[in-house]
C-alpha cells in the first residue's frame, strides 16, 4: 500500500529549505555567473533569430503587396497602350493586322505598293 | 499563472515577434539560478559554462514551440535533456561521483570564476563552504531537486514537470536530500 501522508513532515522542511537555500544561493553566487563572452554569443544568436523571425513576420506581405502592385501597374499599361489614339505608331500595336497594315502604308509611302497599284488598275474597268 | 510565469511566457512571445531584448531579459532573469544549478550538477565551470550557452541557443531555436506551461519548467527540462546529453557525449569517463569525492578538491574551489574577486571568496564563511560541500555529495537524483528547488525556485509541480516524473517523487527526493544534509551538517559539527 503506498504512503499517502509520507510528505506531510516533509512540507515541512519550509524553514530549513530556505536556510539551506539561501546559503547555498549565496555560496554560488560568490562564485560567479557565467563569463561575459557567453553572455555576449548567447545575445548575438538571439538577434539573429530575431532579425530572421522579423523577416519572415514581415516580408511575405511586402512581397504580396509588392506583386500586387505591380500586377495593376502591368495591368493599366497595357489596357492604355491598346486604347490610346496614338496606338498605331510603330511598335505600339501589338496584334498581326495592325503590323500587316503598317507594312502596307511604308510600302505607299515609298511607292513600292505594287500589288495595290495593280490591283487598282485592273479593278477600275470593272467597276466603270 | 503566477505573474513571474506570464512575464516569462510573455517575454518568449515578444521574442517570437522579432525582439530581441526579450531573450537578453530573460536570460539575465535565470542566469544565476541556471548556472548555479548547472555547476552544481557538472562540478565544473567550463562544462557548466559549455551547458549554459547550449540550453540558450536551444531555447532560441525552439522558443515558436513553447506551448505556454511555465517557462522554468520547460527551460529546466531543456537543461536536464542537455546535462544527459552531455554526460554521454563528451565525458563518458567521468563519473558523478567524482563531483562527490570528498578527497578530490572541494567545490568551491573548482567551480570559483576566474575573474572573481578574491575577497568575496575569502567573505565565504566555513558554513558556506560545507554546506556547499554537502551538496555535492548528495546523490544526483537528489541534489538535482535540491538545487532546481533551492537555486531555480521551482515548484515541485515544475521539478516534476522538468524531470518527467511524479509531483511525489520530486517530493521524496527534496525529502531525502534535506535529510541526507541535515545529518551531514549535524556530522560534521559533531566532530
Amino acid at each position: 500500500m503506498k504512503p499517502t501522508d509520507l510528505f506531510v513532515d516533509g512540507l515541512d522542511f519550509g524553514t530549513d529549505e530556505s536556510e539551506l537555500g539561501l546559503i547555498v544561493r549565496r555560496g554560488f553566487e560568490a562564485l560567479g555567473g557565467p563569463s561575459q563572452c557567453v553572455t555576449e554569443a548567447i545575445s548575438a544568436e538571439a538577434r539573429r533569430a530575431a532579425g530572421r523571425s522579423r523577416f519572415r513576420r514581415f516580408w511575405p506581405s511586402r512581397l504580396i503587396a509588392a506583386a500586387a502592385a505591380a500586377a495593376v501597374i502591368a495591368a493599366g499599361t497595357i489596357y492604355f497602350n491598346q486604347s490610346a489614339p496614338g496606338n498605331d505608331q510603330p511598335g505600339s500595336g501589338l496584334s498581326a493586322e495592325s503590323t500587316q497594315d503598317l507594312a502596307v502604308l511604308l510600302l505607299e509611302i515609298q511607292g513600292l505598293n505594287e500589288e495595290e497599284f495593280f490591283m487598282t488598275e485592273a479593278a477600275e474597268p470593272l467597276w466603270l | 499563472m503566477p505573474e513571474a510565469e506570464r512575464q516569462d511566457a510573455e517575454l518568449l512571445e515578444a521574442f517570437n515577434r522579432g525582439d530581441a531584448n526579450a531573450l537578453d531579459i530573460l536570460v539575465a532573469r535565470y542566469r544565476q539560478s541556471l548556472f548555479s544549478w548547472l555547476m552544481g550538477m557538472t562540478g565544473n565551470r567550463a562544462d557548466a559554462e559549455d551547458l549554459f550557452q547550449e540550453i540558450w541557443l536551444r531555447v532560441i531555436k525552439n522558443a515558436d514551440r513553447f506551448n505556454n506551461v511555465s517557462f522554468k519548467a520547460w527551460m529546466w527540462k531543456i537543461a536536464k535533456n542537455l546535462l544527459i546529453d552531455f554526460r554521454r557525449k563528451r565525458r563518458p569517463d567521468v563519473s558523478l561521483d567524482a563531483v562527490a569525492d570528498e578527497d578530490a578538491v572541494p567545490l568551491v574551489d573548482r567551480l570559483v570564476a576566474p575573474d572573481v574577486d578574491p575577497a568575496s571568496q575569502i567573505e565565504m564563511d566555513d558554513m558556506t563552504r560545507r554546506v556547499m560541500q554537502a551538496v555535492a555529495t548528495l546523490p544526483e537524483m537528489q541534489r538535482e531537486v535540491f538545487l532546481m528547488r533551492t537555486q531555480g525556485a521551482l515548484s515541485f509541480s515544475e521539478i516534476a514537470a522538468a524531470l518527467g516524473v511524479p509531483l511525489n517523487t520530486a517530493l521524496g527526493r527534496m525529502h531525502d536530500a534535506m535529510n541526507k544534509l541535515k545529518k551531514l551538517l549535524a556530522k560534521e559539527q559533531s566532530l
